[in-house]
């Protein structure tokens, strides 16, 4: 199992969480700002 | 004193030029042969002829002038833009062999559109052209991004925080072996992020009712334009196309990942500290812009009653912006809907959010993030200072891979870039307005072709006047090499005619 690189794992799941929460993150602003207007 | 240009540096240039021309040409042989295997003969003879080209016209180059054994910044920069300017003429050659262009102007047009990771299109037809040449556009697009990602996180400023810091290889004799190391890189995160995507993609097609193959056709075309931030589709609808909301949320998230800067990957993949990814200035910038002209478009288009419910503002929308800000271009609305339907605020928001553009060193385009926000940083400093005592002195940091000082240098350099841009804009749409196109929506293409984003408000077209084709065509490629390494060679051009001076 040396040659796998599970901090390159580990790393790509954090990107990709990033960038989902970066769109939930949009999606929960517009659910505020559709409750206001 | 300026720096004399000698025979020797032209050699040097011309000599870099054809070997990467030479080892461009042999992409063409994988359209080539899937055009052979689909039983495609016209057009896979179409790649055999631009091979051949490309080939002869890099052995030509590699053989006649010496490998160099050291380079300089502007040997690198000067082949930079010499090669992509010659890549751009072979690679059409394939294209307005196909008889899908009008002229070879418009192969041109595309070719560069694909190079800069833009993703305008003015190809005939689309729904029906050759697999092989559909496979080629798409490949046109990702080779071009990883390309340019080798030569921004290697030449372009500000490199001294890219991944030279990282792999610690700052010396200017090493820069050919820094090349070769960081692109290995770079291929190494793309590939594996193309399998993990490819992956994502088959299934959402899957699961929409298409056949396996075709999904994954699609599938690995639509990651690499969502990847690469090109925004060419596999056929004429773009995203619109598959109507699924899947793939729609798999683009977003491929569209963020392939704004981010490689060198952040690296660190991310290969580093413990995966904190990283939000400590960084840059993200912390993109969320703040992402977020500020979402907040504008959403007002826009709440208040003019375009979308009201959740969905389709996530889905048009946010697709869009997020489109236009990572420099994607694919669009789930018609071209003539931003004009006739979203009206002027969300044109202004989708504008705002294609100038600011996505992270440095990667396949993004506009001001890029760190530039955005290291400015905003040095305002802030600025006023700060006036609630100093008379002696005070502060020293401003940012983080970006690694601390650093918030020094003048650094300010300048990013400012003057940005103003470079929005100069290139402006004069981008005066051409456009010049040709009889409304301001707004001049402007709107002119930044979505300078800032290398590729949505298109309906200018865009093959019966556009040939002097707007030729505009987006500089536009792209100087926002696309961010004007200094063009600058470079037109420098190096001219002092080598007037050398004396």
């Amino acid at each position: 199992m040396d040659h796998i690189n599970f901090n390159a794992i580990w790393g790509i799941f954090v990107e990709i969480l990033f960038a989902f929460a970066i769109l939930a993150f949009e999606a929960v602003l517009i659910y505020i700002f559709l409750q206001i207007l | 004193m300026i720096r004399r240009i000698s025979n020797k540096d032209w050699s040097t240039v011309l000599s870099l030029t054809g070997s990467i021309i030479y080892y461009f040409g042999f992409t063409m042989l994988i359209p080539f042969l899937t055009g052979l295997i689909l039983r495609e003969i016209n057009a896979s003879f179409d790649f055999l002829i631009g091979f051949l080209a490309c080939f002869l016209v890099g052995l030509l180059l590699k053989n006649i002038f010496k490998e160099p054994k050291e380079a300089e910044w502007i040997h690198g920069m000067s082949a930079t833009a010499l090669s992509w300017i010659i890549a751009m003429f072979l690679a059409a050659i394939p294209y307005y062999l196909s008889g899908y262009f009008l002229s070879y102007l418009d192969a041109c047009f595309d070719t560069m559109s694909g190079f800069t990771t833009t993703g305008l299109a003015i190809i005939q037809n689309i729904d029906h052209i050759p697999i092989s040449l559909n496979l080629w556009r798409h490949m046109l697009t990702f080779m071009g991004g990883q390309g340019i990602i080798v030569i921004a996180l290697v030449f372009l400023p500000p490199s001294g925080l890219g991944f030279k810091a990282l792999v610690g290889e700052g010396k200017e004799e090493r820069l050919i072996p820094s090349v070769r190391e960081t692109g290995r890189a770079i291929w190494l995160i793309s590939l594996i992020y193309l399998f993990i995507g490819a992956i994502f993609y088959l299934f959402a097609g899957i699961y929409d009712g298409m056949s396996p193959l075709r999904s994954l056709f699609h599938g690995v075309c639509v990651f690499m334009t969502s990847w690469s931030t090109g925004g060419f589709a596999p056929q004429s609808q773009n995203t619109i196309y598959y109507h699924s909301f899947p793939i729609e949320i798999i683009s977003m998230l491929f569209m963020i990942l392939g704004s981010m800067n490689f060198g952040l990957h690296y660190y991310v993949w290969f580093k413990k500290d995966k904190k990283e990814v939000l400590r960084d200035i840059e993200s912390k910038t993109f969320i703040v812009t992402l977020s500020l002209t979402w907040i504008l478009l959403t007002y826009g288009l709440i208040r003019d009653g375009i979308y009201t419910n959740f969905l389709p503002l996530i889905r048009r929308g946010l697709f869009i912006l997020v489109s236009g800000h990572t420099g994607t271009g694919s669009m789930t609305i018609y071209a003539t809907q931003f004009v006739n339907q979203w009206g002027d605020i969300g044109l202004i928001a989708v504008m705002l959010a294609m100038a600011f553009g996505g992270y440095s060193a990667s396949t993004a385009g506009g001001f890029k993030a760190i530039r955005t926000g290291i400015v905003f940083k040095a305002i802030i400093a600025d006023v700060k200072k006036y609630f100093l005592p008379r002696s005070g002195v502060t020293v401003e940091k940012f983080h970006h891979l690694q601390d650093a000082i918030l020094n003048e240098k650094i300010v300048k350099s990013a400012a003057l870039i940005i103003l470079l841009y929005i100069v290139m804009h402006t004069v981008g749409a005066i051409v456009g307005v010049i040709n009889g196109i409304p301001f707004i929506q001049a402007l709107f293409e002119s930044i979505s072709a300078g800032a290398n984003v590729g949505l298109s408000c309906g200018v865009t077209a093959a019966s556009m006047a040939n002097s707007l084709k030729v505009t987006y065509i500089i536009n792209m490629f100087l926002g696309r090499l961010e004007f200094i390494a063009v600058f470079v060679f037109i420098l190096f051009i001219f002092r080598s005619i007037f050398r004396k001076a």
